[in-house]
């Protein structure tokens, strides 16, 4: 690894990884309440049956349906957190940015203040050779930063797209031009710079342009 | 219990499946309740009915639960608000008391705790308002003494606030 990239994972990697994790533990205490007070909820009415009073059987059934739903929001997060733990695992790697795409909206959509956002289904298979744990702090710090932009009931749409052969770019579109204040986090400006990525403000939000390879992280490991 | 004794609770928390399963729960215990997904709305019905107690989510899209505890607490003196939270770091937890929060509790807090803690908050809003009447009372007492009608007048007027 180039010691800056290197000093950057333990430097930024470190808090970012200790924010992600915060983030993850506090939707599972949210799965968690809804269903401590559903089955709280169960508990009441069969004790309510016990008394002889009559209910709506129908709250039974979503009372279950609920648990079921939140279960397997349950394990949906879980996943999301296993896959994270692993983007450390290779400090560079051939990486589909779809999927460091789709992970970073699953994992900022945890943030109080994150807005709907559409994952464009083309250029799934595009892949560029970076360290994808640095990338996924890249677009989890870029998304954060649009997020506080908009205001409630925006949508953003992410796209990838393929303007020459040497180089992958991300669209963050939505319907003006991102407001600078909300990119003052040198964080980002850092990681951009290790990362060879280039932001580009546009009329409709923001791009972020991504080397194919980035040679200089050559050194770093593994290209699996 | 009958509706006039009922402890008026606003419950405002974006999970809106935690939000009917816990409103489920408080009406089987008699509360009146009034269930809110978020700031703006929470703001909207406090003007437009009394509530004794708020229990409010931290962590809210728009305004969150911080900024609705001090826009409630300054419109509403002597509502009692009970925050929730996933994880209160201690400065949120610090600033939420010296904005007058009643209590924070964590989430999942268990039920027949936070129950207790809405009687609590109630009984706290009780006393302050008493205490507060006791006080008008005898403004209004001493005011009778030595004033004309509408001198008397006067000074309700300033200190009818129309504190809720």
């Amino acid at each position: 690894m180039t010691s800056r990239a290197s000093d950057l994972v333990h430097n930024q990697g470190l808090q970012f990884f200790g924010s992600v994790n915060a983030s993850i533990s506090h939707e599972l205490k949210n799965i968690f309440a809804i269903i401590s007070e559903t089955a709280g909820f169960l508990n009441d009415l069969t004790q309510l049956s016990k008394q002889g009073q009559t209910f709506d059987l129908s709250l039974l059934e979503n009372c279950s349906n609920s648990i079921a739903e939140e279960i397997e929001r349950g394990f949906d997060t879980i996943r999301q957190m296993n896959q994270f733990a692993h983007s450390v695992d290779d400090p560079v790697k051939e990486t589909r940015i779809h999927d460091t795409l789709a992970l970073a909206v699953k994992l900022t959509g945890f943030l109080s203040f994150a807005r709907k956002t559409r994952l464009d289904p083309s250029g799934n298979g595009i892949t560029v050779v970076t360290s994808p744990f640095l990338l996924q702090a890249l677009i989890y710090r870029t998304l954060s930063a649009i997020y506080q932009s908009l205001d409630i009931g925006d949508e953003l749409t992410l796209t990838l797209q393929e303007f020459d052969p040497s180089s992958v770019t991300l669209v963050f579109s939505h319907d003006r031009p991102v407001d600078p204040s909300h990119f003052s986090d040198l964080r980002v400006a850092e990681l951009a710079d290790v990362l060879k990525a280039v932001f580009t403000k546009t009329d409709t939000g923001l791009t972020l342009t991504l080397p194919r390879e980035n040679i200089d992280l050559k050194d770093l490991g593994s290209v699996g | 219990m009958t509706e006039t004794e009922k402890i008026h609770l606003l419950l405002v928390d974006d999970e809106e499946k935690f939000l009917n399963a816990l409103t489920e729960r408080l009406k089987l215990k008699f509360f009146d309740i009034t269930p809110v997904t978020n700031g703006a709305d929470a703001i909207e019905v406090a003007q437009k009915a009394r509530f004794d107690v708020a229990v409010v989510d931290l962590q809210m899209p728009g305004i969150d639960g911080v900024q609705l505890l001090e826009t409630l607490k300054k419109s509403h003196r002597f509502l009692e608000i009970i925050i929730l939270s996933g994880h209160a770091t201690v400065d949120t937890a610090v600033a939420c008391t010296k904005l007058g929060a009643f209590k924070i509790l964590e989430k999942p807090c268990g039920f027949d705790k936070l129950v207790e803690t809405i009687k609590e908050a109630y009984e706290s809003r009780l006393k302050k308002k008493f205490e507060n009447d006791a006080q008008r009372m005898k403004k209004i007492q001493s005011l009778a003494f030595g004033q004309s009608p509408l001198g008397i007048l006067r000074e309700l007027h300033k200190m009818d606030d129309n504190q809720k």
